[in-house]
């Protein structure tokens, strides 16, 4: 493997550790060992992971934490293999130092250098708590109250961070990094830092990949230490994930085709022949005002379930609430409107689709982030070109857009730019038909009630058509045996210490998850619960090992239970101590409470197939 | 339909909106920063000036509808006073019959209904001021528009003639720009925006202006807004480029504040009506030429 030039100051001959300077290097076998090219078949290229470390840049005492990067960009003669090297090396020393650091004391500091992308955790490295996946935030320096609840609350959209770049401390702590860059280099977007400022950063990212595509191959992941960098190429646009968080390939994968698609959606396909036109075209103005749609999309990365389920959720409401809904929604589908749906929040009060036209659940995930994260819909009614990735990435729909109170918004779909006035009008049709028939203060009334909660799951099969509003509405009765169980676990959780649960129904594309409860409080803790099913979800869906039919998987924060058959999924988060016989029994109540409420918490009738 | 080459028409494309770049009242020029008018009424009772023409526009509108005779209407209007008038009857002559889908104003006599876009350079302020006007309000924390934002206003002028505005706030991104002709198309009034602090916005002014005479209806009228009046210290574009560039292309110009509200209403309230109801009376003038025609003439004796 030829050495590389500028930058490199000593190179070690092979993965073993005859590691150059480093500073605490005990462990380095370690850092090396855990570099890992994949998906990289040619010969050469597996000698990427020719460890060489850069000199560690720790002056003084307090150094340690951020690893230094060779000489990425400065190297401008440095071949498109010294660049990807050197990212790669450092990254694996940034592990090393990173370990000293955890065993000794040192204060969190990290000194800048050369550019290049150390992205290493640093400051939050003294915290003492075991760091289990997901424990971390994403953004070291986020203060986030613990006291709140809401997922999104505490969350503030809109870029921020634009005055970093590569070459300040803070950008390369940041715990996950996104980048949409074109095949000439160019960067488009990024999610810390100034894009302008990356340009030589992108550019280093974009030789690694064409490095690989000029040997035949394409570049799926680089593992480096603690870090993963994912790679996506869609045409002449790249996108790279360069994390820590520990979250599987194929989920971090799964939310670059998001972005992707989300790119898409503002734009349509249709970009990529400005790049046939002009290769170094730069696309940044054409996406100009929104990072806010894609900060928040990144940011319902770590709550929302529907990016990785590929489902959607609904509301949950009366049947003939919803009914009544779908039915004035299906009046307006069949006078030429594609799709109408009526969200709120995230979660869908009531959708329908003109005949033959299904909504992909990606779709509507990524439509209702956009309209969701731009408060220019909130202001007044609004006409705008939209493209449904999944639909058709290649042509605009028109969609209408009102917000009928706070929370709830109504969109209507077609194909024709010229009907807004006959949307405006379908739209003050279904407002009024809404407003007599109080779906909309029912649909008020579930967002404050919340809704299944794991303390409500029925502990006999009781042969109820049983329903979950009514009892949400009026305080709980509760029976007898559920107090009594409910006292065994001191308060928390549901029967036989269930904590949470997601259903995931397969052929109707949606899923349900309980409340959050104790002792899910922190944000922190759901962050970590919902990367665990995250994980969870990438194992059962390994298309190497063969899908699992159930897993249960205990650690020191909580048991998992999964269980996957052809008609639905389920996950389960349960006490650490339960124990597993009365878990699964548990997981049997739980499906057999979705069934006998599904008529409440799903959409049904919406595939043609059902009635 | 005829009746254009029955009179002496005078087509003078250049000048096809000049007729609007005259003043508001009695062809006087409009100024950068009009004094500012608390309300349209009080200046239509207190001048009897560019208002108390507009009412008796809708007055004599009243005539047309039942006296159909096109001698009461031209005295009544007195069209003498507008330069133009005729070369813009040569355009509207033909399509007498559109009134009312094809044109953003349009309507019954007390009831008028315009159609108004707002374009411009990203940033400049099209949102705040229309939400100025529609609500009252300003919100410094900027918000991007997406795609257009449709809002609309009524008010009430004080012989009750109601004014409809329908307003489409247009995002100043460059991805929308190719989907402007969705907006602006079938609009009476394009109000083309820039911030007086960046030329670069009035740059991409003049290029929405090109834009419209090149792909716009021929009958729009247009407005040029320089925004931010209220940065007097960072001005970069003068008063006088913005009266120049906009009497050169036949638009009428005002300087606006959506911050302090200075001369926001008088943009919607008097410069707009007042343009928009010279083009509603030539509108009418016409009609009533059709109706006169086929009405039966008194035999001269």
């Amino acid at each position: 493997m030829s050495s590389s030039d500028g930058g490199d100051d000593g190179s070690a001959s092979s993965g073993a550790g005859s590691g150059p300077v480093v500073l605490g290097s005990k462990p380095i076998e370690d850092g090396f060992s855990q570099l890992r090219v994949t998906d990289l078949a040619n010969g050469g290229a597996a000698n990427d992971g020719d460890a060489e470390a850069a000199a560690a840049e720790g002056s003084g005492g307090r150094e340690g934490i951020a690893a230094e990067v060779g000489e990425v960009e400065d190297g401008g003669a440095a071949s498109a293999r010294a660049g990807g090297r050197s990212e790669i090396e450092e990254i694996g020393e940034a592990r090393v130092m990173w370990r000293s650091n955890s065993e000794g004391e040192g204060e969190a500091q990290g000194s800048p250098s050369s550019s290049g992308y150390a992205g290493e955790r640093g400051s939050s490295g003294g915290s003492g708590s075991g760091s289990g996946i997901g424990e971390e935030e994403d953004e070291i320096e986020e203060v986030r109250s613990d006291a709140v609840s809401d997922s999104q609350a505490a969350w503030m959209p809109g870029k921020r961070h634009v005055d970093e770049d590569d070459a300040s401390i803070s950008w390369r702590k940041r715990k996950k990094h996104f980048f949409i860059l074109s095949h000439s280099g160019k960067p488009i977007y990024s999610r810390y830092g100034d894009e302008h400022k990356l340009a030589g950063f992108s550019a280093t990212l974009q030789a690694i990949i064409s490095f690989v595509e000029n040997g035949g191959d394409r570049v799926k992941l680089v593992r480096a230490g603690k870090h993963q960098v994912v790679f996506l190429v869609k045409g002449p646009i790249y996108l790279v994930c360069i994390s820590c968080t520990e979250e599987p390939y194929e989920s971090l994968r799964g939310q670059l085709e998001l972005i992707y698609g989300q790119m898409i959606l503002i734009l349509t396909k249709s970009v990529n022949r400005c790049f046939e036109k002009n290769p170094k075209f730069d696309m940044t103005p054409l996406l100009g005002g929104t990072d806010v749609v894609f900060s928040s999309l990144i940011h319902s990365f770590s709550w929302n379930p529907a990016t990785f389920l590929h489902a959607y959720t609904c509301l949950p409401l009366g049947y003939a609430t919803r009914q009544a809904a779908g039915a004035v929604l299906q009046d307006v589908a069949d006078s030429g409107v594609l799709f109408a749906i009526l969200m709120c929040k995230h979660k869908v009060v009531s959708l329908v689709g003109a005949q033959k036209a299904s909504l992909h659940p990606d779709d509507m995930l990524l439509l209702a982030n956009f309209v969701m994260s731009s408060e220019s819909f909130r202001t007044s009614e609004n006409f705008s070109p939209i493209c449904l990735p999944r639909y058709n990435p290649m042509a605009f729909l028109y969609a209408y857009v009102h917000y009928l109170d706070v929370e709830t918004y109504l969109m209507l779909l077609t194909t024709s730019s010229d009907a807004f006035y006959h949307l405006k009008d379908c739209r003050m049709r279904i407002e009024t038909v809404l407003l007599k028939s109080n779906v909309l203060s029912e649909v008020q009334r579930s967002m404050l009630d919340g809704g299944m909660r794991v303390e409500d799951l029925p502990i006999d099969p009781l042969p109820r058509s049983g329903s979950l509003l009514p009892r949400l509405g009026q305080g709980r009765p509760v029976t007898d045996s559920q107090e009594s169980l409910k006292e065994a676990y001191a308060g928390i959780g549901g029967p036989a210490g269930l904590w949470h649960f997601i259903y995931r129904s397969i052929y109707l594309d949606q899923y349900v998850a309980s409340e959050f409860s104790p002792p899910f409080n922190t944000l922190r803790q759901q962050k970590r619960l919902y990367r665990a099913y995250q994980k969870m979800y990438a194992s059962m869906h390994d298309k190497g090992i063969g899908a699992h039919k159930t897993q249960f998987r205990r650690d020191e924060h909580y048991v998992l239970l999964c269980w996957v058959t052809q008609d639905f999924e389920l996950y389960a988060a349960f006490d650490p101590l339960a124990d597993k016989a009365s878990a699964i029994k548990t997981c049997n109540r739980v499906c057999q409470w979705v069934k006998d409420v599904e008529n409440e918490i799903f959409l049904l009738g919406a595939s043609p197939f059902s009635w | 339909m005829g009746c254009s080459s029955s009179l002496p028409g005078n087509p003078r494309p250049p000048a096809a909106r000049a007729f609007l770049a005259d003043g508001p009242v009695g062809g006087e020029p409009y100024r950068a920063r009009a004094p500012v008018e608390p309300r349209p009424s009080s200046a239509c009772a207190d001048t009897a000036g560019c208002l108390g023409r507009f009412s008796r526009v809708f007055g004599v509108a009243c005539v047309l509808l039942y006296v159909g005779s096109s001698r009461v209407c031209r005295s009544g209007l007195g069209f003498g006073e507008f330069d133009g008038w005729n070369c813009l009857r040569d355009r509207a002559s033909g399509r007498l019959g559109g009134l009312n889908s094809e044109n953003g104003a349009v309507n019954d006599a007390k009831n008028l209904r315009v159609k108004l876009v707002l374009l411009g350079d990203s940033g400049v302020g099209k949102s705040c001021i229309v939400l100025r006007f529609v609500r009252g309000q300003f919100d410094p924390t900027s918000k991007v528009t997406i795609g257009a934002s449709f809002l609309s206003q009524t008010i009430a002028l004080q012989d009750s003639t109601t004014v409809k505005f329908e307003i489409w706030d247009t995002a100043g991104q460059e991805r929308y720009a190719a989907l402007a002709p969705l907006y602006y198309r079938g609009a009476a009034v394009a109000v083309v925006v820039y911030d007086i602090t960046s030329p670069e916005s009035f740059q991409k002014a003049q290029y929405w202006v090109k834009e419209l005479q090149k792909h716009g209806s021929p009958d729009m009228v247009m407005a040029l807004v320089g925004n931010k009046a209220d940065l007097q210290e960072n001005r970069e574009v003068t008063v006088q480029d913005g009266i120049d560039y906009a009497e050169k292309n036949g638009m009428f110009f005002i300087e606006t504040s959506a911050k302090t509200a200075d001369n926001i209403n008088q943009l919607f309230e008097v410069y707009i009506i007042i343009a928009v109801s010279k083009y509603y009376i030539l509108k009418l003038f016409f009609c009533s030429q059709e109706i006169a025609k086929r009405l039966p003439r008194p035999t001269p004796s």
